[in-house]
């Protein structure tokens, strides 16, 4: 027997755990970073290594980058030119799978641009990887989140999939499903001064209802582009994914504004004809079912878990639809008189 | 056989009397309230068909065979939607009786899968436990 024959049947009787972690460890060994970052992601401090400038432009401008405290996560982006990984890739490469085994985490979404994302937990090492060089649409505003969701586990912390804007009345989460006027809302409220935790998905302490936010992206449809002009400066490049086309903007010039606060309501967006932004009593089953569909379904694993956690910060604070009306500009006074009222 | 509100790949979350159980492979969600969340919690509670029609017509005071009806009918159309399933009890709970006012009201789900194509539709969510088969390394 060869000798790459043979390394070949040892690596085949290695579980797939220990060959995650022996690849994430190559990866961390082997290879010169060129760029670096430090960033905050949640209640996490993230070192962010890009192999490529290319890979850095296309990620870096969604993260809130600061110098964090202490490390928790070091996160390496990296292509299938600068490591070979297709070792990692499971049979029947065509199907989403998820493995959860021995401290490591990890996920491959092959969909039409394929991307492996992996951690390993007891070693705080992270890395995103694409085959193809090309990086889906989908994850520019919210790169590896998956990881970050693989953080919080056994953590009163949660990734929910809903969007946070603060004022000194306490934060409010706005949580439902696609076009229900979440980034319009955050987007209007931001523009109004108000602090900014996210559009899509914001990291909430389910104890304590502590918000923070994930990234400092948004996701605009162009529809709303001439709304928010002079907020958003220069138009940013446009993902589009079956048929969804969606402005992904970097907020990283609001500064000390991109930050979190307690949770102080839940408001559930929708358009029910209203002309003014008006408030409806909801139930915490409403804010559940508004956060729990997305947050379950976007971030694999322990779903049990996350449910328990969305189910806790639903009764943190009083919940209520929110009609947003049919003038943007309009819902910043009234969340502020809203929360005001509480 | 006994029945189980333990079933893979659904979650269930109690508020107060209402119940929201949630599929979150296929993104349907269905809402049980009243009656209908009642005889879900008896099955949680390990109750079985029986115990749980008639504590219900207790409280109620309600017709027993009707009841019995209804909930033997709810039970079925409950396996058939998968939010119960045949297989290993649940824990038997000391002490379970159901928290209803008025009179019996024949217990529905309601289902919401308005979320189900819009979820289908993003492929990030999709991956599955199914363990990761690693592919046998190719011998050069």
């Amino acid at each position: 027997m060869t000798p790459a024959r043979k390394a070949g049947r040892c690596a085949s009787l290695m579980t797939a755990s220990h060959r995650i972690r022996q690849e994430i460890a190559a990866v961390f060994a082997s290879s010169e970073v060129p760029i670096e970052a430090q960033a905050r992601c949640g209640p996490f401090g993230l070192r962010l290594g890009f192999a490529s400038r290319e890979l850095a432009d296309t990620f870096l401008p969604a993260y809130i980058q600061s110098a964090p405290e202490t490390v928790d996560l070091d996160l390496r982006f990296i292509t299938g030119d600068h490591h070979d990984l297709s070792g990692l890739v499971p049979e029947a490469a065509e199907k989403p799978r998820l493995l959860i085994e021995d401290g490591i985490y990890s996920v491959w979404q092959p969909a039409v641009i394929p991307v492996l994302f992996a951690i390993d937990l007891t070693a705080k090492r992270g890395i995103a990887w694409l085959p193809t060089g090309e990086a889906p649409p989908w994850i520019r505003s919210r790169p590896a989140i998956s990881l970050i969701h693989a953080l919080m586990h056994e953590t009163p912390w949660c990734a929910v999939h809903g969007a946070a804007v603060g004022s000194r009345a306490g934060f409010t989460l706005l949580a439902g499903e696609g076009h229900s006027g979440k980034t319009t809302a955050a987007l209007a409220c931001a523009k109004a001064g108000w602090r900014y935790a996210g559009d899509d998905f914001v990291a909430v302490d389910s104890q304590s209802g502590r918000i923070e936010p994930l990234f400092c992206s948004a996701r605009l449809r162009p529809a709303l582009v001439e709304t928010f002009r002079n907020f958003i400066g220069k138009t940013s490049a446009v993902s589009d994914f079956n048929g969804e086309p969606r402005h992904e903007l970097s907020l990283a010039d609001l500064g000390d504004r991109i930050g979190g606060g307690r949770l102080r309501a839940t408001f559930i967006p929708r358009r029910r004809g209203a002309v003014t932004p008006a408030f409806t009593p909801a139930r915490q089953s409403d804010a559940f079912r508004a956060l729990l569909p997305t947050t379950a379904y976007e971030l694999p694993g322990w779903p049990n878990e996350i449910a328990d956690k969305v189910a806790r910060i639903a009764g943190l604070a009083p919940v209520f639809f929110a009609d947003t009306g049919t003038q943007p500009m309009e819902i910043p006074a009234a969340f502020a008189h809203q929360l005001d009222r509480l | 056989m006994a029945l189980t509100t333990t079933v893979p790949q659904l979650i269930s979350q109690q508020f107060d009397s209402e119940v929201v159980l949630a599929n979150y492979q296929n993104g349907v969600y269905y809402n049980l309230d009243g009656s209908a969340a009642q005889i879900w919690l008896g099955l949680k509670a390990n109750r079985t068909v029986e115990e749980i029609a008639r504590a219900l017509a207790d409280t109620t005071g309600d017709d027993p065979a009707s009841i019995a009806q209804a909930v033997q009918a709810f039970t079925d159309s409950m396996l058939a939607e998968g939010l119960i399933a045949e297989g290993t009890a649940d824990a038997r709970l000391e002490t379970w009786a159901p928290v209803l006012s008025g009179a019996f009201v024949t217990p529905e789900f309601q289902r919401f899968d308005n979320l189900r194509e819009l979820l289908l539709m993003d492929p990030v969510h999709d991956a599955g436990e199914e363990g990761w088969p690693l592919r046998e390394p190719h011998d050069g």
